[in-house]
């Protein structure tokens, strides 16, 4: 359920509309006290990376630089020059601003802790 | 890719058949005769890569692992020949690159959790080198999931680019 809740699209705004835009594969995984999204963005150098949070929204837009020389002149080409972007609502339950976010091998690694609000507690019984 | 039409593969219609790997070859190998001078099956031929359904029957018998059929590019220029793979997820040690004579096998695996339950997840791809390349000069680099394998041409095949002026 929390699942749909952040990977739930909120309506497109025109913006989003433009073409050229590529949604990237994305995976999200539930761990205790934090969700990890990993996004694949092959060809993505960290520093083509942008994240920006608009309120609750995670906007993901990167350029893949995969950079060829000009020189490399095209044999067979089954790959496509793309400008990833994907767009994630954050639910409630998370924690907006400790978000974290690592780069590797073309695999971004989002963790998103989950708020304090709504960790499990231990209470203790006296 | 065009499948080959049945009445010229030899294989009865209707009938529950066994494919040998050969035949398997045959059905997938076809090219329509009209497309020979399309540039992109030259292409096909001239480096032979290995066709995509043919990996994929291979993955629907392997169930314990989840295969991936990776986006593979060539590229060219003075010096080199350029094979280009989109990996995203591997570690370097995860990823081989073999020679087996005149093939170059680009293989990999590495461990996935999916909703908790571990996997493997693999990937093949193979091409079959040019007859003018220096084959024990070959170079990997695997950069932001992208695994670059570099083949240097022979020096005779570098000579033998000679610029036509007017």
């Amino acid at each position: 359920m929390k699942m749909n809740e952040l990977a739930k699209q909120p309506p497109k705004s025109e913006k989003d509309n433009s073409q050229g835009y590529y949604r990237p594969h994305y995976q999200i995984e539930e761990q205790e006290g934090e969700t990890v999204v990993w996004v694949e963005l092959p060809g993505v150098a960290k520093d083509d990376l942008n994240l920006t949070l608009e309120k609750r929204d995670l906007i993901l837009v990167a350029g893949a630089s995969n950079h060829r020389p000009e020189s490399w002149k095209v044999l067979h080409r089954e790959s496509a020059d793309r400008t990833y972007r994907l767009r994630l609502h954050l639910g409630n339950y998370l924690d907006c601003e400790a978000i974290e976010a690592d780069m590797q091998n073309g695999v971004l690694a989002l963790t998103l802790p989950k708020a304090e609000a709504v960790k499990p507690r231990k209470i203790k019984i006296k | 890719m065009i499948l080959c039409p049945w009445h010229e593969t030899g294989i009865k219609k209707g009938k529950t058949i066994t494919l040998t790997k050969e035949e398997i070859m045959k059905l997938v190998k076809y090219r329509n005769p009209l497309r020979k001078f399309d540039l992109w099956s030259d292409f096909d031929r001239f480096f032979d890569l290995s066709p995509h359904s043919f990996s994929r029957i291979g993955s629907i018998l392997d169930w314990g692992t989840q295969s991936e059929q990776p986006a593979l590019d060539l590229y060219a220029d003075e010096s080199n020949y350029y094979i280009q793979v989109e990996i995203p997820g591997y570690d370097r040690k995860e990823i081989e690159v073999e020679l087996e004579r005149d093939r170059l096998v680009l293989k990999g695996s590495r461990q996935s959790t999916r909703d908790g339950v571990e996997s493997e997840v693999t990937f093949h791809r193979s091409v079959t080198l040019p007859e003018n390349v220096n084959a024990k000069a070959i170079g990997a680099r695997y950069k932001n999931g992208i695994l670059t394998v570099t083949v240097p041409k022979t020096e005779a095949e570098k000579a033998r680019r000679i610029d036509v002026k007017n």
